[in-house]
């Protein structure tokens, strides 16, 4: 099986038995930094073998590449507090919900200059971007080194029946007979809009391929992290995706549904190009990238995220980005259309965000030209196993909510 | 401000056959009925119901209203077959106890 990903290297899991963790050092971490570990160990971030050092750090905010000239977007940091004694060289354990998680080899404490880093990643100082913000909240200094997972994390209900290693992704992409895959981000609940981007993506990437049997498929990799209040909640996303398929509407043959765990960061082009190495990692071939991809308000222009791979070499990434325009309704046609394929565009009816959210919210079921009623009868149940009663995040959701890992 | 109110399929079927046809389609087949209000029916909407939002910069309605009011609005709209700003007037009168 073919292991290699981005940067032409092989993806190798980074898990280690260990015998004396307790008479390790340990720094309690937070969901984020527990999140990048474990997709470090496991390859979603391959070539990357632990958190940057300064070098690394400042190579990717200035060039977007690491210092071996590997193209890298987005700087991956462990921040930690100097209350806590850590000196380079010593070997620290790391325990996430007071449970032994992982090992690092400190190579380095660094400090960066976090305004310029937030100034070049997010393109702006704006501390109302999350990605400023999260930025600008870092402790002071940085831990650089690698990380070797110790305790394979065990997932809750229902992410466990979505859990899925880059390994494990090219053993189901080799045993289904896909020679191209093309992933899908979402951090959404599908409406038909999406159903259709989906599709015309699977055409896309299917390129010169016979089509007596699939050859090519569609990996739905949903981005579970951090949830701001109004947002669906992660195991309605997760259901209401696999709904598309249970149901047919996007058939089985051609589907497979995972996630990564990654915080969202909301920087548009260079989040676009995160994406798109990550979904390489997994073994995709092609990636989707639609209108406002990884996008946040007015910071990017809605196909900017489109335009920067402009400036990159088919030579640095394995995959191929698949450029959609955002969906419609169109009622002239009776059907889902976009601006290159139909010309009714003053007649269109737009997908909007906060126009689903408002019908949901009105508990009136949607059309099945909106959304399958499949689709949102597992949104409602979700929203009462899992939300409180809301299928988006309140705060109530955010206190209570199950853990991810058990 | 407006005060949106999506219909059911079934409600939207209602409606037309009783050709009170003031629903506009807005998504896919999806209809909603929308009311102006003017700030001070805005506020004393708020002061009935605190948990409703206004969202002034994106869909410049008010949101999160219950969904038991809204179908006070189109059952008085399909008892009385009058429009929707007046049904609004009169739920909320029925509500504050004035009828």
């Amino acid at each position: 099986m073919n292991l290699i990903g981005h940067g032409k290297v092989e993806i190798v899991e980074r898990i280690r038995r260990i015998s004396d963790f307790e008479e390790l050092q340990k720094i309690e971490v937070k969901r984020q930094l527990a999140h990048e570990i474990v997709s470090i160990a496991y390859g979603f971030l391959s070539p990357l073998k632990g958190f940057m050092n300064y070098e690394e750090v400042d190579s990717v905010v200035e060039n977007m590449r690491l210092p071996n000239d590997v193209l890298w977007p987005i700087p991956i940091m462990f921040d930690y507090s100097q209350n806590e004694i850590v000196k380079e060289g010593d070997t620290i354990g790391i325990t996430y919900l007071g449970k032994p998680l992982a090992v690092m080899e400190v190579k380095e404490i660094f400090k960066y200059d976090k305004v310029k880093l937030a100034e070049k990643v997010y393109k702006t100082r704006d501390i109302k971007h999350p990605g400023v913000k999260r930025t600008l909240s870092y402790a002071d200094a940085f831990l650089a080194g690698d990380v070797w997972l110790i305790r394979e994390p065990q997932f809750t209900s229902p992410y466990s029946e979505f859990w899925l290693t880059p390994r494990m992704h090219r053993v189901i992409f080799e045993k289904k007979g896909w020679k191209k895959i093309v992933a899908f981000q979402t951090r959404n609940v599908p409406h038909t809009g999406h159903e259709y981007l989906m599709k015309f993506a699977w055409f896309a990437a299917n390129e010169n391929q016979k089509v007596h049997e699939p050859r090519t498929g569609i990996l739905v990799n949903v981005v579970i992290g951090e949830k701001r209040i109004g947002d669906y909640i992660d195991e309605a996303i997760l259901l209401t995706h696999e709904a598309l398929s249970k149901y047919g509407y996007i058939s089985k043959k051609v589907h497979l549904l995972s996630f990564t765990l990654w915080d969202m960061r909301y920087a548009g082009p260079r989040e676009a190009l995160l994406h798109a190495i990550i979904r390489s990692n997994l073994g995709c071939t092609h990636h989707v990238f639609g209108r406002d991809h990884a996008g946040v308000g007015n910071y990017y222009s809605p196909y900017e995220a489109h335009q920067i791979f402009d400036n990159i070499n088919e030579d640095d990434l394995l995959i191929k980005p698949i450029f959609l325009r955002e969906n419609y309704y169109c009622p002239i046609c009776g059907s889902i259309e976009n601006e290159i394929l139909c010309d009714h565009k003053d007649e269109k009816q737009e997908f909007s965000g906060s126009l689903i959210r408002s019908i949901i919210l009105d508990e009136v079921k949607p059309t099945k030209m909106v959304m399958r009623p499949e689709v949102y009868e597992v949104l409602m149940k979700a929203a009462k196993q899992y939300g409180f009663g809301s299928p988006f995040v309140t705060e109530e959701y955010l206190e209570k909510r199950q853990s991810i890992v058990g | 401000m407006k005060i949106y109110i999506w219909l059911s399929e079934e409600m939207s079927r209602k409606l037309e056959e009783l050709e009170l046809n003031y629903a506009r389609e807005v998504l896919g087949g999806m209809k909603r009925i929308e009311i102006d209000v003017e700030q001070e029916i805005v506020e004393e909407i708020v002061k009935l119901f605190p948990n409703a939002k206004v969202d002034s910069s994106t869909t410049k309605s008010i949101e999160l209203l219950p969904r038991s009011f809204k179908n006070e609005i189109l059952r008085i709209i399909v008892e009385k077959r009058i429009e929707p700003k007046k049904a609004l007037m009169e739920a909320i009168k029925r509500l504050n106890g004035d009828i």
